[in-house]
């Protein structure tokens, strides 16, 4: 008799951003420009002091804050399911070149900076970090920059990576019915011109609606 | 000749696009309530629908609705008609349905709380205010849909044009939103005019045209149109 083989799991939905930690915690609560000021904070701190003991203590300062306004360790460390092969490349290469010491530095320094923006995310909706973006090129203003018009840019380009990234999946599939599973084109070309297409659609149904800013 | 308010009129129309001509409409006015375009892919359904509220502007003669030109005065004229696309997606753009409809009230109305007021208004009167906290990406495209159509009514507009609105959209969905926009009509008195597919919806119309390879084949009655396209298309 054949074994039942199980069944290839479905791919979970790519969401980078506008996933967010359930529960109403401190950090939930925090204005998004207060966040957004103490991660750069805390970022700069690292990246200048460049200690060990520092970085490592940043990781573990973000994985403390975490647990205490309440959002699950889970969540946060998915991030880097996503990043250990680049993580891992990088390792690999400081431990050649440099020595252990450096090599643990490096790590921490990243994953302390990764994982405090990566908590920022879980706990701020989207729309409220682009309230921050406007805010912050507000100045540029004398430059002509128009800060309602970047920050709408910025909005739809988080709406379509969920959707390029579905588009991407698609695209594979399609290829792997026609037996094309290695052709660079046949994977790439219907994703070209499905965010082309995409991106048109969206700008025709925005100066239908007289929108050019947020 | 006396203009109703409600009058769309081509003049020596002309859309090329590249060197090829795309849609050519010597003559047309459209003031009945409900007009519907059929015709095959490419025919130019689209391209006269754009013309209506200026996201396509004739490369050459006149488009005015309401008495003003879609050049000229294209904003205005896109207050007046509203635009619903077949991808339902592609239109919205904020995380929520409410917020979406508010966007569409940032130029008129500077109050936020207004904005938010109206915004939930115009939800609760289709009759879907229960989606307006959810996460725009995960409603069904029947849903979103109908929040298009909300981002658009929330101008009060007198004229909807609609491309293809229930093309993606199942039975259940399609006739939701069919019926919605036959309320609407009967409520407001708003004109539509719908470019679609479903000839048994194009068959609810006063009026319909049959737009194929880049212009107005037949016009008159829908029954009569829809008969010869059928023949057409089958010849």
């Amino acid at each position: 008799m054949r074994v039942r083989r199980r069944p290839r799991r479905l791919r979970a939905r790519e969401q980078v951003l506008g996933r967010r930690a359930p529960g109403s915690g401190l950090l939930h609560r925090s204005p998004a420009g207060l966040k957004v000021a103490a991660l750069a904070v805390f970022t700069a701190v690292i990246l200048v002091v460049r200690e060990p003991v520092v970085s490592a203590g940043g990781v573990v300062l973000v994985l403390l804050t975490a647990l205490a306004v309440q959002v699950p360790l889970r969540m946060l460390l998915a991030l880097l399911r996503r990043l250990w092969l680049l993580l891992l490349v990088l390792i690999v290469l400081q431990m050649l070149l440099n020595d252990p010491l450096t090599a643990v530095e490096v790590l921490s320094r990243i994953l302390a900076a990764l994982l405090a923006a990566q908590l920022l995310i879980l706990t701020t909706e989207p729309v409220e970090l682009v309230g921050v973006l406007r805010v912050l090129l507000t100045p540029l203003k004398i430059f002509g920059v128009r800060p309602g018009r970047a920050a709408l840019a910025a909005l739809i380009m988080l709406r379509s990576i969920p959707f390029l990234a579905d588009q991407f999946h698609q695209a594979g599939q399609q290829a792997a019915a026609r037996g094309l599973e290695r052709s660079l084109r046949a994977r790439t070309v219907p994703l070209l011109l499905g965010a082309v297409e995409r991106a048109r659609d969206t700008g025709r149904a925005l100066s239908a609606r007289g929108i050019d800013q947020v | 000749m006396t203009e109703s308010p409600q009058t769309i009129s081509f003049r020596d129309v002309r859309v090329l696009a590249a060197g090829r001509l795309l849609l050519e409409v010597p003559q047309l006015d459209l003031s009945e309530q409900r007009i519907s375009v059929i015709g095959p892919n490419g025919g130019g359904k689209s391209t006269l629908l754009q013309l209506v509220n200026g996201l396509v502007e004739p490369t050459e003669g006149y488009v005015t609705t309401d008495g003003l030109d879609t050049v000229e005065h294209g904003r205005q004229v896109r207050q007046r008609a509203g635009f619903v696309f077949s991808n339902p997606a592609a239109q919205l753009v904020m995380p929520t349905p409410l917020e979406d409809v508010e966007l569409s009230l940032r130029r008129s109305i500077g109050h936020a709380d207004q904005r938010r007021r109206i915004a939930q208004d115009c939800l609760v009167g289709l009759g879907i205010a229960d989606l307006a906290a959810r996460s725009s990406q995960e409603l069904s495209s029947g849903q979103q849909q109908l929040v298009a159509l909300a981002t658009v009514l929330v101008f009060k507009p007198q004229i909807l044009l609609l491309d293809e609105p229930t093309t993606l959209l199942d039975l259940a969905n399609a006739a939701r939103f069919t019926s919605m926009v036959s309320r609407l009509e009967d409520a407001h008195g708003i004109c539509t005019i719908t470019a679609t597919h479903d000839l048994e919806l194009a068959a609810g119309a006063e009026r319909t045209l049959l737009v194929e390879d880049g212009r107005i084949a037949a016009d008159g009655e829908p029954e009569q149109i829809i008969t010869a396209y059928r023949s057409r298309s089958t010849a």
